[in-house]
């Protein structure tokens, strides 16, 4: 036994240390050349007003509430194979993304992160919907939506990165203990906090892990169910209706499946750990992206159903009319309804190509579907002579590609430095075997 | 353990073998060491289950409950407003906040207990220094015996199948 | 305070951009000075202030605004000695209280920075003591005088003084002068006479091609008079009835009851058509070829109009717009004569109705000697004339305005003219009622008024004070003068100087017919009409550095920043072009490109431009919009149309007009109201509701607003008024194209085929309010009184309280829009000016609503009734808006809170609103 556990130790700890050198770095450099655009932007939007982006009346929300949806969403399935897919005992074949995907919902969440403060009109307040004793005595708004957000996102966040940094430490203690380097033995060191397999820290660990694993779990349906809510406590038109929290959950593990296999399969080539991250895992991935995928579209139809049924002439006209949005709609519905359905064949599963196509139209579609659902609304709201029109602005599409960027940047980082397979999960199964 | 014996061995049966030998020579004071858990070896120590769901549980309670209590006294009571006529006390919004505030306290919590618990952030400790001793975090198992174990002199033979046997921490 | 600290400024360029946002903070620094003229004291320390100056509250004086030459009497609110808002006078016969968009708007030009600073003569800087020198010294010779039509006794009299001193010609020059009007007069009464319109005595109204409500002297007075007579729930006794025929909507247009698509110059043949068959004694083939002109839907039109005014004879009233031929005037009269209306013909109050010289005669001339150029822009608005040539062949030219325009710079010399509210001056309304104006600030800069200029050319050294005085004086006993003087300047208005009705009956005579007859002569083939209008933001193009009126929507199109070529839908199929597509008009003389517009409503065969866009200067006007003077010299013209490739933006305010089925803004006839009277009911009250309702929320006085859109014309003077009085900032045309536009107060118009509703739409203050619950910092709340209050400081710019307002009335401050330059002095000190990233709103004027509850507390009383009044309500000359208590009695507001026409905007949302709003009611003639 004591074989397996060394030859997979040394197999997948080599394999993550080819670091690639050219590749990544010119990878990273493309990443860190749209970070800048990002911070550029970012700054450039601080510095003049939230003018400089698209943003009007009616569309007050526009690509920042689009963009932090769609972070989000992502985000969740990283949780959702961590945790979920942990206490539902997957590990099989969980395990070997489950670290790859928890990095994932956290730098996501980062990304998130960013617009509900640099969306504000005066972002240096943005600390004002936290509840803390000021001069005015005004506390923040805790029927609002925004505040729950705030709650929501920090407990998610900081969960998150307690449960990733817990499934850390043995790995982390791993690379101290085998540093070929004075420098990486003290950096994993500090960061591995002492970690040395005793027996009692495994028993409270196993606990600590289960325990972080059922708070995050529950943690995937709440904190998009309240992201959801931003729209759904509102009266506008396509955005106040009970079906948005499991909707948009789905929605979210839907995307976040997607950009699960955007970055397992080039990882998986570039690391040359196929026989790590299987076959077998791309497909049961793309099947549940294929689940929810089906579940997001029984929510299209519910949408258009509840606004036949209701009669709700606003609700009518915004879902059965033609809009200048209509094609996003309809790009949308290519995306996330018609170009999933290819899943359903086993060859397709099987394929690479095919798997990556899909998952970046289903990436695409799902930021369409938050377009859809914050800007057209907004156009057309019960008012017909408030309607207007909406135009991002290069601002808009900067901050977008830059957060793209930020993530990547972020990624690549972690693929370089940390254990991005989780060895000791794998030598679990392997001892259970 | 400040000084002890530290054996390694090849698997995980081995070192549950020596374990048995060991406990049935009195000695009690041990830990294993090893790159997976295994509840095999927590039960050949005696061990029981961690409580720390425990800690997860109370932290989880205690912040839901303190988030719902700071969200009437702050909104319902300290300073209301009247928004839309909404009542300031409305139980279902503030539950909300409450539940994530119960996610997130009981996560701390259990966190921080994990590192109490685990006597974590403790760099190094006195086994650091045998030398093989990364092996612990690779593919071997170690058994630690406390040098401070009144039965230490009966020892004898238990750790015949180690593939090293070495004191560390000072005196043997 | 010597007048050379201006040199000190240093000439900034100002592009319209920086005009809009901060300039450099030095220059606001030293734009403190003023300028010192003779007749003011010298300066004594303030050891006691005088009694009437509190800082901090609100001080009010009269004044007159002057504009093309007849005056509005203004009340002026004054802070700290710097006046902030200008209000109609309702001791005033122009105004009677109500506003138009300019006036409101002419405040800012107070304090605008584009305005000219200093005098220069031959483009070096110069003293006003030096120009008026040379003023004093012309030699003895032809002098020209071009300037807008005066009404002021004072001017009146110095230019008979001039007169005697030079060869004096006097050209009357506005593009807009009603001297078609006067000529029509003539031509029935033997003398150029003014009419007097009463419309409060009008069961049936009938305009042809008169915007009487929207534009014009007299629209603000005639708006309320109209709506006095509009009140349908006391039946159709008490509803009045109005008739337009015009080429393209018009606020008028939208309150009319019967309306005809029409040309304008199709217009004669209809009032002959209308003249006949009431009975006036026309020529019988003037009939005829009237009858072959029109088409068979005009025809019948002009019948039934006929047939209704014969039954209303002697209370109905017939008014041609002042662009139409005097001949169509003429008519007019005639049928009032014909069916005994009570028609009040005065001697008009512009000094020459018929001028004696033209801009034409100065452009011809050879040696015209020295030509004056007096607040106009005849290079601008005569471009045809080509004025730069006599001007430079004169022997002394000067332009005197507020700003530097076209005709500036072909002069030698310039002075910056003094705005009206800050010299004497004595204008004379339609009526000829004589106000007194007074300063209510110093000039910053060194300026002179018309009156200043015309003393020194006819050698007089007295002060414009002293000759106004002095010229009031000529014409009042002695003995009360005093009196009468301080009672004119306190009031506003100087009682009993209204001209008296001659009595002098029209008669038809050949020159009239000849004339009529070459009216009714069919167009030329293969043209279209071209009918220039004024703008009802920028009149002639006097107000296009305004950046309010620039801002102002058109009541019609909702346009700013610009004007397009108006046309019908079937028109720009025909042409190939829908909206903001380019289209070529070739005028007569010149041609013009421009965007095209569709508006429903007008007809096929015309095609509407507004006057007094694209002109190059100063800063905020330059580029703005297309210049249509060019095309022709009149403003009827016969001219090609063609589409001419490319698009330009067209910044609107609203885009879609229509109400898809809602019912947001209903409209019903006067028979199905009465049939009906609870038609509303289902539009108001009570709504189920998960939440509990009543309760202790709202103590003490509450709040409401009511607006009837049966007499909302559209004229926009609210949304004026309220930028002025709450400091709400201008954001300039691509942020308007982008849908940002910050007014608080907008008037949606709903149209569906024929019918048409006016909806100012402002801040609901919904007792459930949904943009309150949203906001995540609380700064949004509901207060005791009913208001939504907005919390400026505590606002973090989610903007969620915007997406959630169903109405869309929230507005948000993109940019740092406020201002920094020296138009910050006209902010209202008791509003806040507010920061980049914060939300705002209509607030009901709490300022004033605070201000009335501290007046009380101190005076140990409750609010009176009306003692509060929002400046939309203040501004609206038909009193479609009215604000109060919801427990009054016997006011206005309480009348309208009790109507059964009451509605609230989406009420089936549940909202609760306290703006509420009446049913449109129109009176259609049954059958027609």
């Amino acid at each position: 036994m004591s074989e397996k556990l060394r030859d997979l130790h040394d197999d997948v700890f080599g394999r993550m240390r080819a670091r690639g050198g050219r590749q990544w770095r010119i990878a990273f450099g493309v990443c860190g050349l749209f970070t800048l655009l990002l911070v550029g932007s970012l700054s450039w939007t601080i510095y003049k007003g939230i003018g400089v982006w698209g943003t009007n009346m009616p569309a007050a929300w526009a690509f920042a509430i689009i963009n932090f949806v769609w972070w989000i969403g992502i985000g969740h399935a990283g949780t959702f194979i961590s945790a979920i897919l942990y206490l539902l005992e997957q590990n099989s074949w969980r395990n070997p993304i489950s670290r790859l995907t928890e990095t994932m919902t956290i730098f996501a969440v980062v990304q998130a992160g960013l617009f509900p403060i640099f969306h504000l009109g005066r972002p240096w307040f943005a600390y004002w919907l936290f509840p803390y004793p000021d001069i005015m005595g005004v506390w923040p708004n805790v029927k609002s939506a925004l505040p729950w957000d705030a709650a929501a996102v920090s407990t998610y966040f900081t969960v998150s990165v307690l449960f990733w940094f817990t499934g850390l430490l043995p790995d982390l203690a791993s690379l101290r203990d085998h540093a070929p380097t004075r420098r990486q033995r003290i950096l994993y060191g500090l960061l591995a906090m002492g970690w040395r397999g005793d027996a009692r820290s495994w028993r409270h660990y196993k606990v600590t892990y289960l325990m972080l694993a059922s708070i995050a779990a529950p943690l995937v349906i709440s904190v998009h169910s309240v992201v959801s809510s931003d729209f759904a406590i509102g009266l506008t038109p396509g955005w106040h209706t009970t079906l948005q929290p499991p909707y948009f959950v789905a929605g979210a593990i839907f995307s976040g499946f997607a950009m699960v296999i955007v970055l397992a399969i080039p990882v998986r080539f570039f690391y040359r750990l196929e026989h790590v991250i299987t076959d077998r895992v791309l497909e049961n991935c793309a099947k549940l992206m294929l689940i929810t995928g089906c579940i997001v579209a029984y929510g299209y139809m519910m949408e258009h159903f509840g606004a036949y049924y209701t009669g709700d002439a606003d609700e009518r006209s915004l879902m059965f009319g033609f809009h200048p949005t209509s094609i996003a709609f309809w790009m949308m519905i290519s995306c996330n309804v018609l170009a999933p359905q290819v899943l359903w064949l086993r060859r397709a599963r099987r394929s690479k190509v095919v798997l990556l196509i899909v998952s970046l139209l289903v990436l695409l579609g799902m930021w369409l579907e938050r377009y859809v659902i914050v800007v057209q609304g907004l156009l057309r709201d019960q008012l017909p002579s408030a309607w207007g029109n909406y135009m991002p602005t290069i601002v808009d599409l900067g901050i977008l590609a830059g957060t793209l960027g930020f993530f990547g940047l972020l990624f690549l980082a972690f693929l370089r430095f940390m254990p991005f397979i989780p060895v000791s999960e794998l030598k679990e199964e392997a001892v259970l075997e | 353990m400040r000084t002890g014996i530290a054996a390694e061995f090849a698997d995980e049966a081995t070192l549950l073998a020596a374990i048995h030998r060991v406990r049935d020579h009195g000695l009690t004071r041990l830990e294993t060491y090893g790159p997976v858990p295994s509840e095999a070896i927590d039960l050949a120590l005696g061990k029981e289950r961690s409580s720390l769901s425990v800690a997860a549980g109370i932290g989880g309670l205690c912040g839901a409950a303190g988030a719902y209590a700071l969200q009437w006294f702050l909104v319902a009571y300290l300073y209301p407003i009247d928004l839309g006529g909404r009542p300031p006390h409305m139980p279902l919004p503030y539950l909300i906040i409450t539940i994530e505030m119960g996610f997130l306290f009981g996560a701390i919590a259990v966190f921080v207990a994990f590192l109490v618990a685990c006597r974590l952030v403790r760099l190094w400790d006195p086994i650091n220094d045998v030398p093989g001793f990364e092996s612990a975090t690779r593919d071997h198992f170690w058994l630690a015996i406390d040098g401070d174990d009144p039965a230490l002199d009966r020892l004898g033979d238990a750790l015949d199948d180690a593939a090293r046997v070495a004191p560390f921490g000072g005196a043997a | 305070m010597k007048g050379d600290l201006h040199s000190l400024v240093p000439r900034v360029e100002v592009t319209r951009r920086a005009a809009l946002k901060l300039l450099a903070t030095g220059v606001a620094a030293l734009e403190t000075g003023c300028f010192e003229r003779p007749g003011d004291r010298e300066i004594v320390p303030y050891v006691q202030e005088p009694p009437e100056l509190r800082p901090g509250v609100t001080t009010r004086y009269t004044g007159v605004l002057s504009l093309d030459g007849f005056g509005y009497g203004v009340i002026v609110d004054t802070h700290d000695g710097r006046p902030t808002k200008l209000d109609g006078n309702p001791a005033h016969p122009a105004t009677l209280g109500g506003s138009l968009p300019w006036l409101q708007a002419r405040i800012l030009d107070l304090y605008d920075p584009q305005r000219s600073r200093e005098p220069t003569m031959l483009g070096q800087p110069a003293s006003w003591a030096a120009i008026a020198a040379q003023l004093r010294a012309l030699p003895r010779g032809p002098l020209w005088i071009v300037m807008p039509p005066q009404t002021s006794p004072t001017i009146a009299a110095l230019l008979a003084r001039i007169a005697a001193r030079h060869d004096l010609r006097v050209v009357t020059h506005a593009p807009l002068a009603r001297t078609a009007v006067y000529r029509g007069h003539e031509l029935v009464y033997g003398r150029p006479l003014e009419q007097q319109l009463d419309l409060a005595r009008a069961d049936v109204v009938v305009a042809l091609d008169a915007d009487l409500l929207g534009t014009g002297p007299m629209a603000a007075a005639w708006s309320r008079a109209f709506a006095s007579r509009r009140k349908p729930e006391g039946g159709p006794r008490s509803m009045n009835r109005l008739w337009v025929a015009e080429p393209m909507q018009t606020p008028t247009g939208t309150l009319a009851d019967e309306r005809l698509p029409i040309a304008a110059g199709e217009i004669a043949a209809l009032a002959t058509l209308i003249a006949a068959e009431v009975g006036v004694a026309l020529p019988a083939s003037l009939g005829q070829t009237a009858q072959a002109r029109l088409g068979e839907r005009a025809a019948s039109w002009a019948r039934h109009v006929a047939a209704d005014l014969v039954a209303h004879r002697g209370a109905s009233a017939i008014i041609a717009g002042d662009r139409q031929p005097p001949v169509v005037h003429a008519l007019a009269r005639m049928i009032d004569h014909a069916l005994g209306n009570p028609v009040v013909m005065t001697t008009p109050a512009v000094l020459d109705p018929l001028p004696t010289h033209g801009l034409d005669e100065l452009a011809s001339a050879a040696n015209p000697g020295a030509v004056l150029v007096l607040d106009c822009d005849p290079l601008y608005t005569a471009p045809h004339l080509h004025l730069a040539g006599v001007l430079a062949r004169s022997t002394f030219s000067l332009h005197a305005g507020l700003y530097a325009n076209a005709t500036t710079a072909a002069c030698r010399g310039h002075i910056p003219l003094a705005h009206d509210l800050e010299t004497w001056t004595d204008p004379r309304a339609l009526d000829g009622t004589l106000a007194i104006g007074q300063p209510t600030i110093r000039p910053r800069f060194e300026v002179a008024s018309i009156i200043d200029v015309l003393a020194e050319l006819a050698g007089v050294t007295l002060d414009a004070r002293t000759l106004v005085h002095d010229q009031l004086r000529g014409q009042a006993a002695l003995d009360v003068f005093d009196t009468a003087w301080t009672t004119a300047l306190r009031t506003g208005v100087v009682a009993g100087s209204a001209f008296r009705a001659e009595t002098i009956t029209p008669t038809w005579r050949s020159p009239a017919t000849d004339a009529l007859a070459a009216l009714l002569a069919p167009p030329p083939a293969n043209t279209v009409e071209v009918a220039l209008a004024p703008s009802p933001a920028l009149h002639d193009g006097r107000f296009a550095p305004n950046a309010w009126l620039q801002e102002l929507p058109h009541p019609i199109t909702k346009q700013t920043w610009g004007n397009a070529a108006l046309m019908s839908r079937a028109t720009a199929s025909a042409l190939g072009v829908s909206n903001e597509d380019l289209v070529r008009v070739r005028g007569p003389v010149g041609e013009a490109v421009l965007p095209a517009l569709i508006v429903e409503g007008a007809d096929d065969h015309a095609v509407t431009i507004e006057l007094g866009h694209g002109q190059h200067g100063p800063a905020i006007a330059a580029g703005i919009g297309t210049d249509v003077y060019g095309l022709g010299d009149a403003m009827i013209l016969r001219a090609t149309v063609s589409k001419a490739g490319g698009t330009r933006v067209v910044p609107r305010t609203q885009i879609y007009m229509a109400e898809h089925g809602r019912e947001i803004a209903p409209l019903v006839t006067l028979a199905a109201y009465q049939r009906d009277p609870k038609l509303a009911a289902h539009l108001r009250g009570d709504q189920a509701s998960l939440l509990p309702q009543g309760g202790d929320r709202f103590k003490g006085v509450q709040w409401g607003m009511t607006i009837d859109t049966s007499i909302c014309s559209g004229c926009s003077a609210c949304m004026v008024a309220c930028q002025a009085e709450n400091n709400v900032p201008t954001v300039g045309p691509e942020d308007v194209a982008k849908g940002r536009a910050m007014h608080w107060i907008r008037i949606d118009r709903y149209i569906e085929e024929e019918r048409v509703v006016n909806e100012p739409m402002l801040c609901q203050h919904c007792e459930n309010a949904p943009c309150e619950y949203v906001c995540p910092v609380n700064a949004t709340d509901h207060s005791p009184d009913g208001l939504n209050e907005q919390v400026y400081n505590r606002c973090v710019g989610t903007r969620f309280c915007a997406n959630n307002c169903p109405y869309k009335v929230r507005r948000f401050n993109w940019f740092a829009y406020e201002h920094e330059d020296s138009r910050s002095l006209q902010y209202n000190p008791d509003v806040t000016v507010r920061s980049r990233g914060v939300m705002e709103k209509c607030t009901y004027c709490v300022q004033r609503i605070r201000g009335a509850e501290h007046r009380a507390i101190v005076d140990h009383r409750a609010i009176q009734p009306g003692e509060v009044v929002t400046a939309c309500q203040a501004a609206c000359p038909t009193g479609a808006i009215q604000f109060g208590m919801l427990d009054e009695h016997d006011t206005a507001f309480a009348t309208m809170r009790a109507s059964r026409r009451r509605f609230e905007a989406l009420h089936d949302l549940g909202t609760r609103p306290r703006t509420q709003y009446l049913v449109k009611v129109t009176n259609p003639k049954e059958g027609a």
